[in-house]
């Protein structure tokens, strides 16, 4: 499942999976704004059928946090 | 394909596709975003090198007076956004409140459809409701009012326009799985990624046909194709296609969609392993068939295998195989003509048969093209006459009648510290109308608004239809004796494209003056979004001092700043 949530974010934002680690924070990338944001809410929702509040989706910001709210959803949903 | 493989897709057709770049504008009164990857992937898949760029939100009209006629244009505006919340207000307007609101936006689509009359095509979504109201027994005033709108588009569109029934894709989405209400109350985005996929597939044939690239040419293979059984093996009698079987059903459907597309103008043809003496008389015959050799601008009945056959095809019609769409039964067989002929597109039979019909009938969009009845085109020749006569100055008089007709109202809050929280807010969101991007937490804020060295200017904006709120925001700063710094400027995208920034700009002046300013130095830094201000300073009049990396220094002595006055801002102070 990590992997694949690297997958998603390096084709969100066009970088490299080995650059994505737990310090990664989206907001200092240079092409991260709000639609980004979306974008990369939207796509982990399909990759994985699961489906965020509103509020986790604008929490999302750090690699820790996705991860946190991928797995917290996906458990849900099992 | 999902959309993460879309994105990075996406990103690599962009790279390498070598034709020149068509470019689309999305204006639109909600979010719409993600259609923007979506749409470019599909058409760039058909060689078309769309640039997709994404109206600032709510300003449609504001946009489309400002487009070049070579982009297409591509509208969402959505009944829901025409005045804030209008899906639920609607039903509580009186009978005067919602004529004037169906006649304000008939003004605005006639002066949205004059301002793109020479636009290459515009893509228009009819309003529609039904996510608010198909649940309704009888019609509620939200259901009359997008009718009526939709009779008033249907009388006056353009000829360069299609009109999208987005009932009918939330109908193949199905309503529940098209909108998202969780970001529509958060950011505006009304519609979900699997609507905008369903979106882009059905604009995608328009914009391929308004791009010469629609397909002309559908051919048939036959045996279990046109019909079910071998003719080679069951005999003329043995094969099935009339409404005799459940199988000849379906074989009976597809020939009637296939002699419909004919009629229309589609060039039909057959090509098959067959003898062609056995064919023909097959279709001059067969009491079931209902394709007959009138129908048929070619048939290639022979023993050679089918590449050769559509090549050979393509020079005896003098049509382009990329125009070639061919449907078989044989994945082997449809293998091989792909290998050999990419261009073409293939179709298979469906394994599941009772899935064919609504195969072909969906090839029907491919083969789209945009020839109207002669009435309507005719309608809209004189349409377009009448808009050509108006001429651009018309146009541009229009939008200021039009932003006059608003009633905008500005007023200006100096140090309101009531306001810190939205204050710091309105800086870490903004990003499009803001001249420097500095964000700032409530804290800084509150030093700004406190301090002795600096003011903090806070906008409310509103017209005749509502309420913006606190939308712009300027922030002053004091450091050498008649010298004062704007460190930031913005306005929200809410009140873009009405000239405000010019009524927020003259409102500092007067404030500034009285402080015994004299020079005022402003800057400009580009980020990605915000590239439509960059020349922002330069046409209040500001002299450029100094340009460093990606931010450019200005100054400006007050004393010879010419406010702008624009008559139609109503501007006070609090």
């Amino acid at each position: 499942m990590d992997s694949r949530i690297r997958t998603v974010i390096g084709r969100v934002f066009d970088i490299d999976k080995a650059r994505i680690d737990d310090n990664l924070s989206l907001e200092e990338l240079w092409n991260w704004d709000s639609l980004q944001q979306i974008n990369l809410v939207i796509a982990l929702e399909e990759e994985f059928t699961l489906r965020f509040s509103a509020e986790e989706a604008s929490e999302m910001t750090t690699y820790q946090a996705i991860r946190e709210a991928v797995f917290r959803r996906a458990g849900h949903s099992q | 394909m999902k959309y993460s493989e879309i994105l990075e897709a996406n990103r690599k057709l962009g790279n390498s596709l070598t034709e020149s770049a068509y470019p689309i504008s999305v204006l639109s009164n909600v979010v719409v975003s993600p259609l923007k990857e979506v749409l470019e992937y599909n058409l760039r898949s058909e060689g078309i090198n769309a640039r997709v760029t994404l109206g600032s939100y709510d300003n449609i009209l504001q946009d489309s007076a400002g487009l070049p006629d070579s982009n297409a244009l591509i509208v969402f505006w959505e009944l829901a956004a025409i005045v804030d919340g209008a899906h639920y207000r609607v039903n509580l307007m009186n009978q005067d409140e919602l004529l004037a609101l169906e006649s304000r936006v008939r003004r605005e689509l006639d002066l949205f459809f004059a301002n793109a009359s020479k636009a290459r095509l515009v893509i228009f979504n009819r309003f529609s409701a039904l996510v608010f109201t198909h649940h309704e027994i009888r019609p509620s005033k939200l259901t009359l009012l997008a009718d009526n709108l939709n009779r008033h588009l249907a009388d006056t569109v353009p000829s360069n326009t299609i009109l999208v029934d987005l009932n009918r894709l939330l109908a193949q989405v199905s309503i529940g799985r098209a909108v998202d209400f969780r970001f529509f109350y958060s950011s505006k985005l009304l519609y979900s990624l699997d609507f905008f996929k369903a979106y882009a597939g059905f604009v995608t044939p328009c914009i391929c046909s308004a791009q010469g690239k629609a397909k002309k040419v559908l051919i048939f293979d036959c045996d279990n194709t046109l019909w079910k059984g071998v003719l080679g093996e069951d005999g003329p009698n043995g094969l099935e296609m009339s409404p005799a079987t459940p199988d000849g059903s379906i074989f009976r459907e597809v020939q009637a969609i296939a002699l419909d597309l004919a009629r229309q103008g589609v060039v039909l043809g057959l090509c098959t392993r067959n003898n062609l003496g056995d064919i023909e008389e097959l279709l001059q015959s067969h009491p079931d068939m209902a394709v007959r050799p009138s129908d048929l601008a070619t048939i290639r009945a022979n023993w050679d295998d089918k590449a050769s056959n559509l090549r050979a095809l393509s020079e005896e019609l003098n049509l382009a195989l990329e125009s070639f769409v061919f449907v078989d039964d044989s994945p082997f067989e449809l293998d091989y003509v792909r290998r050999c002929l990419p261009e073409v597109t293939c179709v298979q039979v469906p394994e599941l048969l009772h899935e064919y019909p609504a195969l072909v009938r969906g090839l029907s969009a491919l083969f789209f093209n945009l020839s109207l009845s002669s009435e309507d085109s005719r309608r809209a020749e004189q349409y377009r006459q009448e808009r050509l006569r108006q001429g651009d100055r018309a146009r541009f008089s229009n939008l200021t009648e039009y932003l006059r007709s608003l009633g905008i109202k500005l007023h200006v809050e100096i140090d309101n510290e009531a306001l810190i929280p939205r204050v710091a807010q309105l800086s870490q969101k903004t990003n499009q109308f803001n001249l420097t991007t500095r964000r700032y937490t409530e804290p800084e804020i509150e030093a700004l608004v406190r301090g002795q060295n600096s003011t903090v200017f806070a906008l409310h904006a509103a017209d005749r239809y509502g309420e913006y709120g606190v939308t712009g925001l300027a922030i002053v700063t004091y450091q050498e004796p008649a010298v004062a710094r704007i460190d930031l400027f913005l306005l929200s995208c809410r009140i873009i494209g009405r000239s405000i920034e010019y009524g927020f700009f003259d409102a500092l002046i007067e404030p500034l003056l009285r402080r015994g300013i004299l020079e005022l130095k402003a800057s400009y830094s580009q980020t990605p979004r915000n590239g439509p201000v960059s020349g922002f300073w330069e046409g209040l009049g500001f002299e450029l001092t100094e340009e460093h990396g990606d931010t450019k220094s200005y100054r400006l002595e007050l004393q010879r700043y010419n406010p702008r006055k624009l008559d139609y801002l109503e501007v006070s102070f609090g």
